[in-house]
């Protein structure tokens, strides 16, 4: 395997980078919202001269301001410092101490008056936009570490369940094995998903928290938009876009994911986001590199050992009618068969649609045209048949539960093979398969004219594939 | 009755602004709070030429916009605010116009 090191350390590079500022941009956020009244200036001082006329003028003030935590305190405290600049002044031109208070608050204006001028003011256009663009760093930071904390969730919960099981299996609890013969697609399914809806969580309530914080307003403001966007963009990646192993439970969990989002939004938004640490940043930014790592050498060995078969039978012994082939259609009859019999074939990756293709080829003599060779043939076709597990013991063969096969697919000329390509990946339950080349004879009924072979698949799609698949 | 009320509260803000960033236009890293800026604009048009003065400048009276023109300054970026200690350990919020190069090390004027 190869690593293409560029694409790799933009990757890696891009999404470190995305965390951080997302870490960075939220910590800074999180001060403006959640402010400690002891970080401005002076605070209105009980028993001071005037200091129930102030506390109550900047109560009036406060209830028309709406800005965040920070932003209110810093207002108080500078108009506590003006007043009592204001008295100090009046006094010494011969204000009494009574009348320089109503004096210094009444040169301020109507309290409610001052609080809308002052809230008009932080509310800038172009703070609105500075959120709004923060809102999507903080999103795509928070994707990726919400992402690597839905992975830990995941194999957590994964393994708590194992244990469960196990202790359950020790003291004689017979379970039922509801994931077999199903390769891990179910639990690979489940974890995909809860990989995804925390990503999604995460995002939106990062998007909402650092708007919030930039543009000076309150949480619940801005998380209507965001819970529209992180409805419709995490939506379609999960139910469109993300594509890999499915099963019910997975996509149950996927078609959560637009209200999980909503919910980020709204549920207690309020309340500060819990405090990522130095440590943990570091941490995460490691895992993304081994689990990229371990994800890219792992589909590697995977794509190398699992993409392509042979189309020759198993090598066990066994007689020719353990396969059950005659349920597909009775072996042509050899005087009919083509010149230079069918040789062998195989199947693959179809690297164009991502389908399986099959190949069986016709003439073993590269001087003999296969077209003539077929010219007692007709309808030439593959036929893919529901078979008995590859991978348990046995010959394997067509399952002959199944009167019909399973897909269909015309035989393509193409040199000296015959080829197609079906989509067992994009069939819910296709297992194991096996494809046999039939075509109809000069006495009009369908042979087979070749064994064929079979191999295993397991559906790979979106969600949305998933549920228009066929069964 | 104050500047903000009526329809004139949009070109009041505006001509407010202006004689803010008047205000903190010519000091040299010298750091003021709003008290202060409001003082200096007063004398900045009672020290103009007659000609030269505008119909209508701040009144003394009259504070109700300096805030909100300050505060609008700071969220377009024409003007920087910090908090900064006095003497007495009192912090005052204090204003300064933005530049592109650094300030050196600022003064605060309070009176």
């Amino acid at each position: 395997m190869t690593i293409d090191w560029l694409p790799a350390f933009g990757f890696f590079g891009g999404g470190g980078a995305l965390l951080i500022t997302a870490v960075t941009l939220v910590r800074r956020c999180e001060r403006r919202l959640g402010h400690r009244p002891d970080e401005s200036g002076p605070p209105v001082t009980p028993g001071q001269t005037g200091a129930d006329e102030i506390s109550a003028y900047l109560d009036r003030m406060t209830t028309e301001l709406r800005l965040p935590a920070a932003d209110v305190a810093e207002v108080r405290a500078e108009l506590v410092d003006h007043v009592h600049d204001s008295m100090a002044s009046l006094e010494a031109e011969g204000f009494e101490p009574e009348r320089a208070i109503r004096e210094a608050l009444g040169r301020l204006g109507p309290p409610a008056e001052l609080g809308r001028q002052l809230r008009v003011a932080h509310q800038s256009t172009r703070r609105l936009l500075a959120g709004a663009g923060g809102g999507v760093i903080a999103a795509g930071g928070g994707f990726v570490l919400g992402y690597l904390g839905g992975i830990a969730l995941g194999l957590l919960g994964f393994l708590a369940v194992f244990a469960v099981v196990a202790l359950l299996a020790a003291a004689g609890v017979h379970l039922p094995n509801i994931i077999a013969n199903d390769d891990g697609t179910t639990i690979n399914s489940l974890l995909y998903a809860t990989t995804l809806l925390v990503a999604a969580a995460v995002a939106t309530r990062y998007a909402v928290r650092t708007s919030a914080g930039l543009s000076r307003r309150a949480p619940r403001t801005v998380a209507v938009f965001w819970a529209v966007a992180g409805a419709l963009v995490f939506g379609w990646l999960a139910i469109f876009e993300m594509r890999g192993p499915q099963s019910w439970p997975g996509v149950a969990l996927e078609l959560c994911i637009p209200v999980v989002a909503i919910a980020a939004a709204f549920v207690r938004v309020e309340r500060p986001m819990p405090h990522v640490g130095r440590w943990a940043i570091i941490v995460s930014a490691i895992s993304l590199v081994v689990l990229s790592l371990g994800l890219v050498v792992s589909s590697g060995v995977s794509v190398s050992g699992s993409a392509s078969g042979s189309a020759t039978l198993p090598a066990t012994s066994f007689e020719m009618s353990d396969l059950h082939l005659d349920t597909v259609a009775p072996m042509a009859p050899a005087a009919w068969l083509p010149e230079g019999i069918i040789t062998g074939g195989g199947w693959g990756s179809d690297s164009t649609s991502g389908g399986t293709r099959v190949d069986d080829t016709v003439g073993a003599d590269p001087a003999v045209p296969t077209a003539p060779s077929l010219k007692n043939w007709h309808e030439v076709r593959f036929e893919a048949w529901r078979a008995l597990p590859m991978d348990e013991p046995g010959p394997g063969g067509i399952d002959t539960r199944y009167s019909a096969p399973l897909a269909i697919q015309p035989a393509v000329l193409s040199g000296n093979s015959l080829s197609a390509v079906f989509h067992f990946e994009r069939l819910r339950d296709a297992g194991s398969w096996w494809v046999v080349l039939t075509a109809v004879g000069p006495d009009g009924h369908r042979y087979r004219i070749g064994d064929g072979g079979g191999g295993n698949s397991s559906f790979n799609g979106s969600a949305w594939d998933w549920l228009t698949a066929p069964q | 009755m104050n500047r903000s009320d009526g329809s004139g509260a949009l070109s009041s803000l505006a001509d407010e602004r202006q004689w803010v960033l008047d205000a903190v236009e010519d000091l040299d890293g010298v750091v003021l709070t709003g008290p202060v800026i409001f003082r200096r604009m007063h004398e900045r048009l009672t020290d103009a030429e007659p000609g030269a003065r505008p119909e209508a400048g701040p009144n003394p009276g009259d504070q109700s916009l300096l805030y909100p023109a300050l505060h609008s300054l700071e969220a377009d970026g024409r003007v920087e605010a910090t908090w900064v200690s006095d003497a007495n350990g009192l912090r005052h919020r204090t204003y300064r116009k933005r530049r592109l190069l650094p300030h050196r090390p600022g003064r605060t004027q309070r009176s």
